[in-house]
């Protein structure tokens, strides 16, 4: 089980300079998305083609990752239950359950 | 809870003045939101990663590495703290909240390490998923080894473009091209600046010529005019902008196929703790706005308080380093960890290097010095405020109301008052009320953050020792904890009380 993947696999993961942790799956809108422990889930996303994270409260607009460092809380998504998780700081974990959200923190 | 010396940010500059208080004697706790220390700059590989090839990992890794191994081995004096987020402060009490927790921390004295992040500026499409800061795509490429599209148009202004650029290059994103905002910096008197600070001007031939050998074309007095697509961004328009002003041509632009756009305008201290604090700031340009005013030995105007690295004015790892020491000696000398004259012994080398390097940091400044003219990127449809969805349109009309700070606009418009705080809408709408209402941007003021900086639960708040309210006002007002009896510690909001 602890055996780590030296190739990530999916086009968009680098090979080289890296050992991976261990492979795990994440449920984001009810599809399994492969992904690697110790990845964000804006990673994970990422090397799986998907860009798109949320749409806007007040115009129905597309985000995504953008300042990657928790500043803008664009890449925000329900993430086991809690809503408005930035998924750029939040680290994957197996059977992880992710849910794009409208609409973002109300203060 | 407690503690001689709070330091909060765990980047190069904290890493630096918790070193140097615990090797003075003195205990200190480092609260850090990361997962682990390194800041960005020297961003950690994550646990789980078996990782590292340290050649690809670069030199920035490698320092980050050795100032980690360095805390980790001064354990007994230096708590770290990670994944913990500090949102708010009452003169130097600390309220925390970390993954389902909170507390607060009473500090003898503080130290704000609190780095800076991307600058934002606002033009048409900007909000696109696949439009990201350089800061964003190097978190990507550098520490989650991901790619973050196949075909990328780097733009903005600073060095950062050049070794953002070359990373993409390498892991095997087509790189179209590099747009500098400025004109090249070769100018006699800006390589006297670098004269003697070897490692730097090395670094900049090496990115240049990184980019010469891939052939990526480095267009300077270019820009990013627009971002395309429905979805996700699927093309970028860019063109030249005017020497003087960096106003963009927009009657020369090009049109390009990219599916990732990277931007970066140099950096924004990251201030909010600071004016949280009571530190008294001041607008200073070159560094990247507002920033707390500081002696020589990093002390802000707020009794105890410390500023240091680039959240303090944007400079760079290496001043930040010996910032964070100078500020960390400073305050084991302030404990009586250690006499006045062993305190000078140990700042002089700090002090020294952070004058040779004032010849570098001027010269950085000069290459990321935004100029006016960009806030003419943004079109009035164009959103300025990304978490309430504010078009520019409805800044001007706020102005057109009589607004004449940052303040008012919010109020009239709700700029500001999402969940970033006004971070990415405060530095780029100051500098759009600053050229219409043709003043200062000192003038317009700034968006100020309210506690909790960060958005929290109540089930965070409620988990913890920390009792605090929100009067009706919105302005803090702190009652005493007591850690020994939480049952009676229920953290409330304003409604509640």
């Amino acid at each position: 089980m602890n055996e780590s993947h030296p190739s990530g696999g999916g086009d968009r993961r680098i090979d080289d300079g890296i050992e991976r942790g261990r492979a795990v799956e994440i449920i984001v809108d009810g599809a399994p998305i492969d992904a690697f422990e110790g990845e964000s889930i804006a990673a994970a996303l990422f090397a799986a083609g998907v860009r798109t994270l949320r749409h806007t409260a007040r115009r129905g607009a597309p985000r995504g990752f953008y300042c990657g460092m928790g500043v803008c809380f664009e890449c925000v998504m329900h993430v086991d239950g809690r809503p408005n998780t930035r998924t750029c700081q939040t680290a994957v974990h197996d059977g992880m359950q992710v849910r794009s959200q409208d609409g973002t923190v109300r203060r | 809870m407690s503690t001689p010396l709070a330091i909060v940010g765990g980047g190069p500059a904290g890493m630096a003045a918790a070193l140097e208080a615990a090797d003075a004697g003195l205990a200190c706790t480092i609260l850090d939101e990361a997962p682990l220390l390194g800041g960005q700059i020297y961003r950690a590989a994550p646990h789980a990663f078996a990782h590292v090839d340290a050649a690809a990992a670069g030199r920035d890794h490698a320092r980050g590495e050795a100032m980690r191994a360095d805390v980790a081995a001064a354990s007994d004096r230096i708590d770290v703290r990670s994944g913990t987020s500090v949102v708010g402060i009452w003169e130097r009490e600390l309220l925390w909240v970390s993954d389902e927790a909170s507390g607060s921390l009473d500090a003898d004295q503080l130290i704000l390490a609190t780095g800076s992040y991307d600058r934002p500026v606002p033009f048409p499409g900007w909000t696109l998923p696949g439009v990201l800061t350089a800061g964003g795509a190097q978190s990507l490429v550098k520490t989650m080894r991901v790619r973050p599209g196949h075909r990328a148009l780097v733009a903005g202004t600073g060095p950062l473009l050049l070794v953002v650029a070359n990373q993409l290059h390498k892991v095997g994103v087509e790189v179209v091209a590099v747009l500098e905002a400025g004109r090249p910096p070769l100018s006699p008197r800006a390589l006297a600046g670098v004269w003697g600070q070897r490692e730097l001007l090395a670094d900049a031939w090496r990115y240049v010529g990184g980019l010469r050998r891939a052939g990526i074309p480095l267009r300077f007095g270019h820009t990013v005019f627009e971002a395309h697509g429905t979805d996700a961004v699927d093309g970028a328009t860019f063109g030249p902008v005017d020497r003087r002003t960096w106003r963009p041509l927009r009657d020369r632009a090009e049109r390009v196929d990219v599916d990732l756009l990277v931007v970066g305008f140099g950096f924004v201290p990251n201030t909010a703790l600071a004016a949280l604090a009571d530190c008294r700031m001041a607008y200073v340009h070159d560094v990247g706005g507002w920033v707390p005013e500081r002696s020589a030995l990093m002390e802000t105007t707020a009794s105890g308080v410390f500023a240091v690295g680039d959240g303090a004015g944007v400079a760079g790892a290496l001043v930040a380093v010996d910032e964070g020491r100078v500020a960390g000696i400073t305050g084991a000398e302030r404990a009586g960890a250690l006499t006045r004259d062993e305190a000078d012994r140990r700042r002089a080398a700090p002090l020294r290097r952070l004058r040779r390097m004032g010849g570098v940091r001027r010269l950085l400044d000069e290459l990321s010095r935004i100029r006016p003219g960009l806030a003419d990127l943004a079109t009035p449809d164009t959103i300025a405020c990304r978490c309430e969805e504010v078009a520019r349109a409805e800044v001007d009309h706020a102005m057109a109301e009589g607004a004449r700070d940052l303040q008012a606009v919010k109020l009239l418009t709700r700029l500001g008052m999402g969940a970033c705080q006004g971070r990415n809408c405060g530095p780029s709408m100051g500098l759009h009320l600053a050229a219409a209402l043709g003043v200062s941007p000192a003038d317009v003021g700034r968006i100020r953050a309210r506690p909790p900086i960060k958005p929290v639960t109540i089930g965070m708040l409620a988990n913890g020792d920390a009792t605090w309210a929100l009067d009706g006002e919105g302005e803090p007002e702190r009652t005493p904890d007591r850690a020994t009896d939480t049952a009676t510690n229920t953290a409330t909001n304003g409604r509640e009380r």
